[in-house]
């Protein structure tokens, strides 16, 4: 089964996100509020999916990524940045660091963060 | 000999000569002329001197002429300099504070000359004083004046860069609660909470497009916020100009089809390039094709055309709506500007769109006209450089 892991300091859109992930029988979610705690999990657990915040404190989205170097650890693992912005320098160090993809959280209705998701799972299982 | 012509008939020197210079001393009200003697003393006083400085011609003939100077002055011996500096150089020149009878101070222009006799040797000093404490206080005016607006333009500037960095931030802010709202309203009307009724669903379709309005608005306040910030900056590449267009027609095709409007587009066989941002000329053409069909009752018209003479582009946006009078011709680039009309309560607009249309043609260095009248319809022309040489 997929695992998921999602970082997001925001607690409603962390509820929202928890609630349409957890709602698919065939995905595994593990959560945290920051990079700190997501860099811990990341420690313990694979993921297929990272939904990663970028404005975040204690250790930021760029900071999550720095610190977790993927790229060596969990190659297969895909990123997708959930930001809040369209642009900005956090945005383009995340690219830099690994992340796959982006997605602006307004943009996207519920089924459509699903189908972002489906997406990333689909390129890492071709 | 011509009566206006009787001073070139004097030979320098002679008595006539000196008696028309006397006159000419005498006569003159606004310079003050006078003499000192080789230690300083004034020795003689005009009618210019009397009404500059205030003093009768036996108050002061005998008096030592740093009265009219300022202690400071006199306590750095400037009279004594400027005097000196005279006899060596044959005159002096200088600008400064001097004072009157009465105490008040004016601004003097002062120039010493030395006089010496025909064998060399000093005889004394003419000194001719000019006020020109208008000037100064006119001067010192537009000092002031310059001063104040350039503490009020960095005022400014630091008031807009406040400004732009609320609105960014306010920006980013906003939109983590209505993102929470979009994908609360989302959950339920995707079934996460069960099963609704068809108003039920109604309700919340409705719930969930005034937040829609709400993130666009945000949006829209952001970008406008670095457009204005000069945060812009433009990613050009070759873009093919009509693709993009039939593109935009094509996304928009449903639209069109609910309000039963005819879309026409004209282009030239070959295909037109221009270097351009294309994500964002592409919201600029969206936003005024999106605003021909919002502005345009149904079953109207919209006729898009595209030209390139020369090295530019031109885009015309022709539509048979409302169109506007020329007091909303003249504010629709602004900010916030919002046209009335019997379309524009069921139309929702931030007012920002064009107020961004028309800075991101400025910023590709092109223009956007607007031709329109009242119940015919509204035409847009943009113009822009193709900008490469291949394009």
């Amino acid at each position: 089964m997929p695992k998921i892991l999602l970082v997001e300091d925001e607690k409603i859109l962390r509820d929202a996100y928890t609630i349409l992930i957890t709602a698919q029988s065939d995905f595994v979610l593990d959560v945290a509020s920051n990079g700190q705690e997501a860099l811990e999990l990341c420690t313990k657990n694979s993921y297929d999916i990272i939904l990663l915040d970028l404005m975040m404190p204690i250790v930021d989205g760029v900071g999550f990524l720095e610190g977790a170097n993927l790229k060596t650890t969990a190659p297969h693992t895909r990123v997708i940045v959930m930001s809040n912005l369209s642009s900005g320098e956090g945005l383009i160090r995340a690219i830099e660091l690994g992340a796959h993809r982006h997605a602006v959280k307004s943009d996207l209705s519920p089924s459509e963060v699903l189908a972002v998701i489906k997406e990333e799972l689909s390129i890492a299982a071709a | 000999m011509p009566e206006g012509n009787k001073l070139a008939a004097f030979t320098i020197g002679s008595r006539e000569h000196f008696e028309f210079s006397r006159l000419l001393v005498n006569t003159i009200q606004e310079y003050a002329i006078f003499l000192l003697d080789t230690n300083g003393y004034v020795a003689s006083w005009n009618p210019g001197a009397r009404s500059l400085k205030g003093y009768e011609p036996d108050e002061i003939i005998g008096k030592h002429f740093s009265v009219f100077y300022p202690q400071k002055d006199i306590d750095t011996g400037k009279p004594t300099w400027e005097l000196e500096e005279a006899a060596k150089q044959g005159h002096v020149e200088d600008e400064g504070w001097r004072i009157k009878k009465d105490g008040s101070r004016f601004w003097a222009n002062v120039v010493i000359t030395a006089l010496r006799d025909d064998s060399g040797e000093m005889v004394g000093y003419a000194k001719v004083t000019r006020d020109l404490s208008e000037r100064k206080r006119n001067e010192e005016d537009l000092y002031q004046a310059n001063l104040k607006l350039k503490r009020q333009s960095a005022e400014l500037k630091e008031l807009n860069r406040t400004k732009d960095e609320f609105i960014s931030l306010a920006s980013h802010q906003l939109r983590t609660p209505a993102s929470g709202v979009k994908q609360f309203l989302g959950l339920l009307l995707e079934g996460y909470a069960g099963e609704l009724s068809d108003t039920q669903k109604e309700f919340l379709q409705r719930a969930y497009e005034g937040n829609e309005r709400q993130i666009d608005l945000i949006d829209d306040l952001l970008r406008i916020a670095q457009v204005d910030a000069g945060r812009i900056i433009l990613k050009r590449h070759v873009v093919a100009i009509g693709e993009l267009i039939e593109d935009i027609l094509r996304e928009q095709q449903d639209v069109f089809k609910r309000r039963q409007q005819t879309v026409t587009f004209q282009m030239p066989s070959q295909q037109i390039t221009a270097l351009v941002d294309e994500t964002k000329f592409r919201m600029v053409l969206e936003n005024i094709i999106d605003n021909a069909s919002k502005y345009t009752p149904e079953k109207g018209t919209i006729a898009v055309s595209l030209v390139a003479p020369n090295s530019v582009v031109g885009i015309s946006i022709a539509d048979t709506g409302v169109g506007m009078d020329e007091v909303s011709i003249k504010k629709l680039f602004k900010k916030f500007s919002r046209v009335p009309n019997y379309l524009s309560e069921s139309v929702g607009g931030s007012g920002l769109g064009l107020y961004w249309a028309y800075k991101i043609v400025q910023l590709h260095k092109g223009i956007i006209e607007v031709k329109s009248q009242p119940d015919t319809g509204t035409t847009f022309m943009i113009t822009i450089p193709k900008g490469a040489k291949h394009a």
